[in-house]
């Protein structure tokens, strides 16, 4: 923000630009705006082709607070006169912003994002007092240029508004406040967006970024990751721009890779638990034939086929039948048993590794509401770890859900030499 | 006053054709766009001064999609009256 512009300068420079001499270059500014004021005094709103719309709005009544003094006064219904430009105008003055475009935001972007962004940015830029902040607003947005251009109206009534409590010399203060910064900014964009201003022009990619313009990238970073990501058509030079560009991209890659991994070891965890509640089948098929000894080389035994339901007392040839996991060859046909030596524990099958054996069955117990398993055992012989025997005898597959009013064999243990 | 009228009125002023007025006025836009954008303000007495101001970007949600679309930021063109000719709307 350099200078202001009289009349009679920009008389020169817009001679200088036109070719016509300074008399008409001054006699056109100034009659081109005596025009506009009559034309705004006759009918409310002038409108001039390449350069924009003046009206008069009549901005309604409210009520407000001194700032000053804090008391509510009311702000009458007054008159106002605005100014939209025209698309021409607008769009010479935006050209240093000109390659960026709307861009639809993906779901990696959260607005906390933005919000370490824009406190980066105020750091950056010191200019904070008169610049219009959005919030993210609800619009329809059908035409952007539309949608801007409403925006720009809502705009210019909030501040000028609030403006107009405020002590005309702190308006103009803030004012001289805000040119140079933004001068600055402005020239810098100008200058740094030289180079690639050949590149927008054929390419127009969705956004670029110039490291000139330091607060340009750190909030278009982020569009800029969005518009990489989004089906877009060309993509803009990422040379200039890989510091600003790479954390961003970095984390996104890592949180991929972690979930990835996050991914996989649930799924090991699934199939851990998978086998240890037999989901998917025990390897071994329960063989209907009999079993085999223990490697130990106890002698062989024959065995029928018998339920649950059998009682302690069967003789040795019905035998119930289990599984013996490990070391169990397939079928074998039954032998004829050749006892020589009955022992108890032969009759049930016995739990691999344990230090007691199963050599009959104490009772049997009828599960209740709220009863559990290792409280069971507990009752029965004094210890939870003997939940496993019970578990074991009765082929319970999942030892937390059981149901009640099942009825649960208690087997008698003895303990192993 | 629409354009028509207007550029008849200028053209009447500056004793110039409508249309020499037009193009007169899009130069005009011009030089006043690339002297704003070095950042300088153009002040017209008793009437009103014209300035660039820069919108920072943000996040707009589509209604009817529900999609969320990032605005880029811009400059514009801000314009503000000066008090006589507020006085004078009055």
């Amino acid at each position: 923000m350099n200078t202001k512009y009289s009349p009679q300068d920009f008389a020169t420079f817009f001679a200088q630009y036109q070719g016509i001499s300074k008399k008409k270059a001054e006699a056109f500014i100034r009659s081109f705006f005596d025009t506009i004021e009559s034309g705004l005094m006759d009918d409310k709103f002038v409108k001039i082709k390449g350069f924009g719309t003046f009206k008069i709005i009549t901005v309604g009544e409210r009520e407000s607070i001194n700032v000053n003094t804090g008391k509510r006064i009311q702000i009458s219904s007054h008159p106002k006169i605005t100014f939209t430009p025209d698309t021409l105008l607008k769009d010479t003055v935006n050209k240093p912003f000109a390659q960026f475009q709307t861009v639809t935001l993906n779901e990696d972007i959260k607005d906390s994002d933005f919000a370490e962004i824009d406190s980066k940015v105020a750091l950056e830029v010191k200019l904070a007092e008169k610049e219009i902040v959005e919030q993210p607003e609800t619009i329809f947005q059908k035409d952007e240029n539309l949608a801007s251009e409403e925006t720009t109206i809502s705009d210019d009534l909030v501040p000028t508004e609030d403006l107009s409590i405020l002590e005309e010399s702190q308006v103009s203060a803030l004012s001289e406040v805000e040119k140079p910064s933004k001068a600055e900014e402005v020239t810098s964009l100008d200058n740094s967006n030289e180079p690639q201003e050949g590149l927008s022009q054929e390419e127009i990619p969705l956004i670029e970024l110039s490291e000139g313009a330091s607060f340009i990238p750190i909030h278009g970073s982020n569009a800029e990751n969005n518009s990489n990501e989004t089906a877009s058509k060309n993509n803009a030079e990422e040379d200039g721009t890989e510091e600003q560009i790479s954390p961003t991209k970095h984390s996104i890659r890592h949180l991929k890779i972690a979930g990835f991994i996050l991914c996989s070891l649930a799924l090991l965890i699934t199939f851990y638990f998978a086998g240890y509640y037999h989901i998917f089948g025990d390897h071994m098929e329960t063989v209907k034939v009999s079993t085999i000894t223990p490697p130990a080389g106890s002698t062989p035994q024959s065995s029928k086929i018998a339920t649950l339901a059998d009682t302690p007392q069967t003789k040795p040839a019905n035998t119930a039948n289990f599984n013996k996991p490990d070391t169990l060859p397939p079928a074998i046909p039954p032998t004829v048993p050749s006892t020589p030596q009955f022992r108890p524990e032969d009759m049930y099958a016995q739990m691999e590794g344990s230090n007691y054996k199963i050599i009959g069955i104490i009772g049997t117990h009828s599960l209740q509401r709220g009863e559990n398993l290792y409280r069971l055992a507990k009752q029965t012989y004094g210890n939870r770890d003997f939940a496993k025997y019970i578990i074991f005898f009765n082929k319970i597959e999942n030892p937390d859900v059981i149901t009640i009013g099942s009825v649960v064999k208690l087997p008698k243990l003895e303990k192993k030499n | 006053m629409n354009n028509k009228d207007f550029l008849n009125n200028l053209a009447a002023r500056l004793e110039t054709t409508p249309q020499d007025v037009q193009k007169t006025i899009e130069a005009f836009s011009k030089a006043l766009s690339e002297k704003l954008e070095e950042g300088d303000m153009l002040t017209i007495q008793n009437f009103g001064s014209f300035d660039i101001k820069k919108k920072k970007e943000r996040i707009l949600i589509n209604p009817s999609t529900k999609q969320r679309m990032l605005v880029p930021p811009k400059l514009t063109i801000a314009f503000k009256a000066s008090n006589s000719l507020k006085d004078k709307a009055q």
